[in-house]
């Protein structure tokens, strides 16, 4: 095909590559806000918002007919329309990759970067994974209809590998002068550290997030068996998420890292008189009706002087629950 | 020990003066027993809790006399008795009280003797407590719409000033056997005494009328071997806190200066909050517990006088240095260690002599 043929051939299909972007933006963000619950958790997931881009037309051309050389390059040129997404942390990366691969569409992935990674152990690049989805059949999209097997390539990178690929992408991945040897090679050397550096981050990164999470898990999990220990006990209903729960949570997050379900369990099965006193004292106080009753008994058991020192709302509670547990006030409040 | 649900069955109340007074205008005794609502009841449980339970000032101590008519045979007999009993048995106490009453600041103020039950370390146990309440003064305050009144009150009592009680508390251990006329043994019961004055030592008959003079108990027997086994548990404490060398000396000397003041009872959360970092004092006051230490304790340095005199510390070279326990805080500091495995120190003072 000569280049004005494929440039007006190119330019015919622009509409429908548009129209295309848009739509599969459109569905991934549709199964996003499924999976995590609303727009705003959405946009709060993405970290910058996903434009579909088609190519420019001579962007394409250069592609098709200098650098690449294809003999079909309408249909084996991938990236006529792009959508990148952007996400905070590796694992981020997965479900919208878990997304794409379950669209409706062909999907096929192009470059696997966790491969990519093993595959060549000491070369540090650019990093991404990039999808090439192709539409199973002709469709109507408002308005526009998209023809079957038209290609759509998909980006998913972490924020510190968009800012990889960002510096990269001006300095050798797609350079726009060519730089004397020596030049390059120190250039190379340092966009292969900055890779590695990044690399290490985002790892250090998901670190943070599963000891945040590992965290959140552990304290929602005291926070449900307090609520079941308290619910045996008394025979009563008991709410595990309560204002007051997530009070002494967060005030005592440093204390409850010693504090497993077992060892409150434990705790509750070794005070003979704490069902009489929670369903003597429960008729007449809020207070003690909350099952967090049960967490905070351990917490003061174990940690009798700070307690009181950190204690979020009125002490007299406090006060008669150390009276209620049969220790001494003395010298605390 | 672990006091809780606190039952309380019968009350009653006497007033109580000074010995001298008794004669110028004897105390009103009562013949009826006092109704406590809900809320009375559980102000006195959590006093009894703040001044006997565990992490509280109050001592264990010894009966002296438990004979026929002794105060601790009447007192014990209260639980048993009937309701006449129970009203007889407390006056005939009462008045024993105000005949104590002759030494040191002592004020008039009531007698409460208090029944009921309880769970101690989690047995089911009946307890009777004597209490000497002082008459506290205070401003009732009453919302009256908009406004507010407050009116002078002189004789309120069981206020949160624990310097204003004295308790006796006695908790029956093993229940009765044998003739129900014949009175109860001292074994039976465990005594606990909570007197402000018992905490320090210089106070002498002041400190000393309500559990010897009234009660007729002494101080536990027990007490030299707890200072003892106290002394031990914080030296092991810390020996395992997370502290440089430097540091452990230190709250070495700390503890052996803090067991020489003037106190005449220790207890470990007081212990605690005076010497140790706030990050430690939990765990202090938990291995306390698992030692059995769960309150305060006479002080009896017989079987520790000798560690208290001096004060020392051993290095892997086999060097020990000792220095008289008041000296050597502030006569010799750890400077530094080298890799090389020597320490630096610095001793105040020149070399005097050579032995």
């Amino acid at each position: 095909m000569i280049e004005a043929e494929l440039q007006s051939a190119f330019e015919a299909r622009q509409p429908a590559l548009d129209a295309l972007g848009r739509w599969v933006t459109h569905t991934i963000i549709a199964a996003l806000e499924e999976q995590l619950g609303s727009k705003a958790a959405v946009t709060k997931f993405l970290q910058i918002p996903p434009k579909p881009r088609v190519k420019e037309t001579d962007s394409f051309l250069e592609k098709a007919i200098v650098r690449k050389r294809k003999t079909d390059p309408l249909s084996e040129i991938t990236d006529q329309v792009g959508v990148r997404f952007v996400v905070l942390l590796l694992e981020d990366i997965d479900r919208i990759g878990g997304i794409v691969e379950a669209g409706p569409w062909q999907a096929q992935k192009d470059r696997d970067f966790q491969q990519e990674r093993l595959e060549k152990a000491d070369y540090f690049a650019y990093q991404s994974d990039h999808f090439v989805i192709r539409t199973r059949s002709t469709f109507e999209f408002e308005g526009i209809s998209i023809p079957a097997q038209l290609p759509c390539e998909i980006q998913v990178r972490t924020i510190l590998q968009h800012a990889y690929a960002e510096m990269a992408h001006s300095s050798s991945y797609k350079p726009p002068v060519k730089l004397p040897e020596a030049d390059q090679k120190h250039i190379n050397r340092s966009l292969a550290k900055g890779s590695a550096l990044i690399e290490t981050t985002d790892d250090v990164f998901r670190e943070i997030k599963k000891r945040l999470r590992d965290y959140n898990e552990s304290v929602s999990a005291l926070l449900a068996s307090s609520s079941e220990i308290y619910q045996e006990i008394t025979g009563e209903p008991a709410n595990p998420n309560t204002a007051l729960g997530e009070l002494i949570a967060e005030e005592y997050r440093g204390l409850l890292k010693e504090v497993t379900p077992e060892k409150l369990r434990v705790w509750a099965g070794a005070q003979p008189g704490l069902k009489a006193s929670l369903l003597q004292k429960r008729a007449s106080s809020v207070f003690y009706r909350d099952s967090v009753v049960i967490l905070l008994g351990l917490l003061v058991t174990e940690n009798e002087t700070t307690v009181p020192n950190r204690w979020p709302v009125d002490s007299d509670y406090l006060e008669d629950f150390y009276s209620m547990l049969g220790i001494s006030t003395n010298g605390l409040f | 020990m672990n006091i809780t649900n606190i039952d309380i069955t019968r009350v009653i109340a006497h007033e109580v003066v000074r010995a001298s007074q008794i004669a110028v205008r004897p105390p009103i005794l009562s013949d009826d027993l006092v109704v406590l609502d809900e809320k009375g009841k559980s102000l006195v449980g959590r006093r009894l809790v703040d001044t006997v339970a565990s992490g509280s000032h109050c001592v264990d101590v010894t009966v002296d006399d438990g004979s026929a008519g002794s105060p601790f045979d009447k007192a014990t007999a209260m639980l048993d008795a009937d309701n006449d009993g129970f009203v007889a048995n407390s006056k005939h106490l009462a008045n024993s009280l105000s005949t104590s009453q002759t030494a040191g600041p002592i004020k008039s103020g009531s007698a409460m003797f208090v029944e009921g039950t309880c769970l101690a370390d989690g047995g089911a146990s009946r307890f009777l407590a004597i209490i000497k309440a002082d008459s506290d003064q205070a401003l009732y305050k009453r919302v009256n719409g908009e406004s507010i009144t407050l009116t002078y009150v002189s004789d309120m009592l069981l206020g949160e000033s624990q310097r204003l009680i004295k308790i006796a508390f006695l908790i029956e251990e093993a229940a009765r056997e044998g003739d129900p006329a014949v009175g109860r043994q001292p074994e039976d019961f465990s005594v606990k005494v909570f007197d402000h004055l018992m905490q320090t030592s210089g106070d002498g008959d002041a400190a000393a009328y309500f559990y010897s003079t009234f009660l007729k108990c002494k101080l536990s027997h027990n007490a030299a071997r707890q200072t003892k086994q106290f002394y031990e548990v914080v030296r092991s404490f810390i020996e395992e806190m997370p502290v440089s060398q430097a540091e452990r000396i230190e709250y070495q000397g700390d503890l052996i200066s803090y067991v020489r003041q003037n106190q005449a009872t220790l207890e470990p959360r007081t212990f605690a909050q005076a010497v140790l970092p706030q990050d430690q004092q939990d765990s202090f006051v938990r291995k306390c517990r698992e030692a059995g230490i769960t309150q305060a304790f006479s002080k009896d340095l017989a079987l520790v006088k000798g560690k208290l005199r001096r004060q020392s510390v051993k290095f892997s070279s086999n060097v020990t240095l000792y220095a008289p326990s008041e000296v050597f805080r502030d006569a010799v500091k750890i400077t530094g260690t080298s890799e090389d495995g020597w320490t630096e120190l610095k001793i105040r003072g020149s070399v005097e002599s050579i032995p």
